[in-house]
């Protein structure tokens, strides 16, 4: 225990003093204010607007949330990826005398000091904004930070220290889970579809007894209600129910058998969330349902030497996949096509844009390009193999060929973006060819100006600086084609505008290829 | 002490240590020696509670799960993991307090000296290379002052005056009656550590010596004798 009050202690206050340090922090500070300060605002504008005000929309929201947390917790804990364990932690906690119950509540105190904080913030934001007492603020912070931890604390043990129930037991916990907020969400869209959609109808449906009683999760929401709108009788039978049960579930996981089964789960995940996290440091996306792919025997001949080896390679490396150069990625991209295209068709956008319909897919597309951070492909596993930069060629060529494949993919991406919007809005094979180019033209602008903010920036502002600095980059010449092509639109008309967009943002974009290419000069670069 | 009894660990269908029993006796430093894949890393795990398992691993005759059993038990795995946010020193400091260890500032200091970390005490976890972490994980499990040491392929990754070192203090540690458990591929290093080796091979031992009745042999002899390999070397 002494250990990890010293390990809590020693690691708060060095990360506070080395964010201190960091003007990346500062940056982060603004923002993360501005952000809360624009919520704040928006949100309070909102309950006036919609007359929600009250305690009775408070506890609305706070049942909806319930609802949904409480179970979701339990899978997250049964499948036993609630807790975030760290490669550290297995090395020096794991092996300590400390019990193995001990370990999890050590892991676990970012959970409560997470309870803690919305049990803070429900009572400061029901003062302002619900127009609760300051005593059932106080009550409910109380219930939320102490009921809600032990709760949290007991699922915690349960979950993981259990080493009674078989892993059969956990799996149809988790279906159970599943299955019961299906039908919470289910109710409640069967009540949007045939009443009148209103905050007052979900008002009505998280009102009902029914759902108070249902265990835990329902006798939460009992309290919830009898603190902020009074005693009533099912509320009153709910909230001694969850006092009772959270003191029985209390001793009985104090009492529970664990000698530390849960180790060898918790090892694994560990070692997956570092893969996680160096990804995340690298700006790759996780596909959390992604598993080890099973490859295939392939060959590849290959017609070039030097740089064009790297295309050769990854042709090779793709033919082993079972999907080739395609993925999660693609099959989004068509979804995103058949949205814009179900969406253009409801909200008749064809006649609503007039002209500038041809702007629709670009626009959707350079926003979701804007967002994302992109996603781990050969190509940037170049950058770490020491024989990308031995191979005696010109930096540009290496970047073309390692980039290469991204084009392709990016051609096939765009052609699944593009072709059921051009449908819906009637445009003109010209003008979808364009519009591929476009795709084709924005995902490289990504790739090459996301290589040269790394190349540029390299570690001086932190992940989140070089992201910025990448967004910036990415706006930039975002900005620069968007004020091409509405001056080519004015003088020229909108096709042309459109062409000279992407030729503009064509050009920029090898601009930043040619420059991005000094990170295949020397291995430092990424460093 | 150390007692392994019938020790069983199970990947899925995949038998990783089949019925693996053997004992390193107080103040004898016992070797596992195998190649990769063989089922070393999966015991030493096993051993300090880090994997489910079937069969008994017993610490100076307590159950190795109990905790009396880790208070004298120390544990250096193949790949050391460091708390980002710590320092040398404090990564130390938190050992000391976890295992409420006995262990004086001037010793921790000396352990220090040894391992060339006196004038790296200040470096945070996330700024050591992989040698400094395995030899801070060396620290670590000496600050323990334990009775039962486990070390995973402990040479990987150190500089040859960090193997010298970790050689005499293995041979110290032994002399002052601990019990040392190494598992390592790499023969040359522990020829003149050992008092018992047990070969491994596809989850099983293979093969058990004693160098008490072996005296002259050589551990790369009684390694390829067993295994059937390296005639080619």
């Amino acid at each position: 225990m002494k250990g990890f009050i010293y390990l809590y202690q020693r690691t708060i206050i060095n990360r506070v003093k080395h964010a201190a340090k960091r003007p990346a922090t500062y940056i982060m500070l603004v923002f993360i204010v501005g952000y809360l300060a624009l919520m704040y605002e928006g949100l309070q504008v909102m309950i006036a607007e919609n007359n929600m005000g009250t305690p009775e929309s408070l506890v609305t929201i706070l049942s909806g949330i319930i609802l949904m947390l409480i179970p979701g917790n339990i899978i997250s804990y049964s499948k036993r990826k609630g807790l975030l364990f760290r490669p550290s932690e297995v090395h020096f906690v794991f092996s300590a005398p400390v019990s193995p119950k001990m370990v999890l509540m050590f892991t676990g105190v970012k959970s409560f000091a997470v309870n803690i904080l919305l049990g803070f913030a429900v009572a400061v934001l029901g003062v302002l904004w619900f127009h609760v007492s300051i005593l059932q603020a106080v009550v409910y912070f109380l219930f939320f930070a102490v009921l809600e931890s032990i709760l949290e604390a007991s699922l915690i043990i349960f979950c993981y220290g259990n080493e009674r129930f078989s892993e059969k037991f956990f799996q149809r916990l988790v279906i159970v889970m599943y299955l019961f907020m299906a039908i919470v969400v289910g109710v409640a869209v069967y009540l949007m579809i045939t009443g009148k959609p209103s905050f007052g109808l979900v008002q009505d449906y998280f009102s009902m007894p029914i759902i108070q009683l249902v265990p835990i999760v329902g006798w939460n929401v009992a309290i919830t209600r009898l603190v902020f709108l009074g005693a009533d009788i099912v509320s009153l039978i709910g909230t001694i129910l969850y006092i009772v049960m959270i003191i029985l579930v209390f001793f009985a996981v104090r009492k529970m058998k664990c000698t530390g089964a849960f180790y060898e789960d918790a090892m694994k995940f560990a070692d997956d969330y570092q893969k996680i996290r160096e990804n995340q440091k690298k700006g790759i996306a996780n596909v959390p349902w992604k598993k080890k792919q099973k490859l295939r025997q392939a060959s590849v001949e290959y017609k070039g030497a030097y740089a064009k080896a790297i295309y050769f390679r990854q042709i090779l490396e793709y033919k082993k996949n079972a999907t080739f150069i395609f993925g999660w990625n693609t099959l989004l991209c068509f979804g995103l096509g058949i949205g814009i295209a179900v969406v253009g068709y409801f909200n008749d956008m064809f006649h609503e844009f007039g002209e500038a319909k041809i702007f629709i897919i670009p626009g959707v597309v350079a926003y979701v390009t804007f967002i994302f951070s992109g996603y781990a492909t050969k190509w940037s596993k170049e950058l770490e193999n020491p024989y990308t930069y031995l191979i005696p060629d010109t930096a540009l060529k290496k970047v073309w060929y390692a980039t290469k494949i991204e084009h392709y993919r990016s051609f096939v991406d765009g052609i699944l973006v593009t072709i059921p919007g051009a449908i819906v809005f009637g445009l003109n094979p010209i003008l979808t060819i364009l519009t591929v180019l476009l795709y084709i033209c924005l995902q490289a602008n990504r790739l090459y100006f996301g290589m040269l903010s790394d190349a540029l920036i390299g570690n001086l502002l932190g992940n989140t600086g070089r992201s910025l600095v990448k967004v910036l980059f990415q706006g930039l010449a975002m900005g620069a084609g968007a004020m091409a092509a509405v001056i080519a639109g004015l003088f020229l008309g909108v096709e042309a505008g459109f062409f000279i967009m992407i030729l503009v943002m064509g050009l920029l974009t090898f601009a930043g290829a040619a420059v991005a290419s000094v990170s295949f000069t020397r291995m430092e670069v990424t460093d | 002490m150390l007692e392994i009894q019938e020790l069983t660990k199970k990947y899925g269908k995949y038998l990783a240590v089949d019925h693996v029993s053997f004992v390193v006796p107080t103040g004898q430093v016992g070797i596992l020696l195998g190649p990769n894949g063989a089922g070393k890393s999966t015991i030493i795990k096993s051993i300090a509670g880090l994997l489910r398992y079937q069969g008994g691993v017993g610490i100076e005759h307590m159950p190795a799960k109990s905790l009396e059993a880790k208070r004298v038990f120390a544990y250096v795995p193949e790949v050391p993991a460091m708390f980002d946010a710590l320092t040398v020193r404090e990564h130390i400091e938190y050992i000391r307090r976890a295992y409420d260890s006995n262990i004086t500032e001037e010793e921790i200091e000396k352990i220090l000296v040894r391992f060339e970390l006196e004038d790296k005490q200040n470096k945070l976890g996330r700024e050591l290379s992989k040698g400094m972490m395995q030899k801070v994980s060396i620290c670590c499990a000496l600050t323990i002052k334990p009775k039962v040491i486990l070390l995973d392929e402990p040479m990987v990754g150190l500089d040859p005056a960090a193997i010298k070192e970790l050689k005499e203090v293995v041979l110290e540690l032994k002399n002052q009656g601990v019990t040392v458990l190494i598992s390592t591929h790499m023969l040359e290093m522990v020829k003149e550590l050992w008092d018992l080796i047990f070969i491994m091979e596809k989850g099983k031992i293979i093969g058990t010596f004693n160098k008490e009745q072996e005296q002259d042999a050589d551990i790369e002899e009684l390694f390829f004798q067993m295994t059937g390999g390296g005639e080619a070397q």
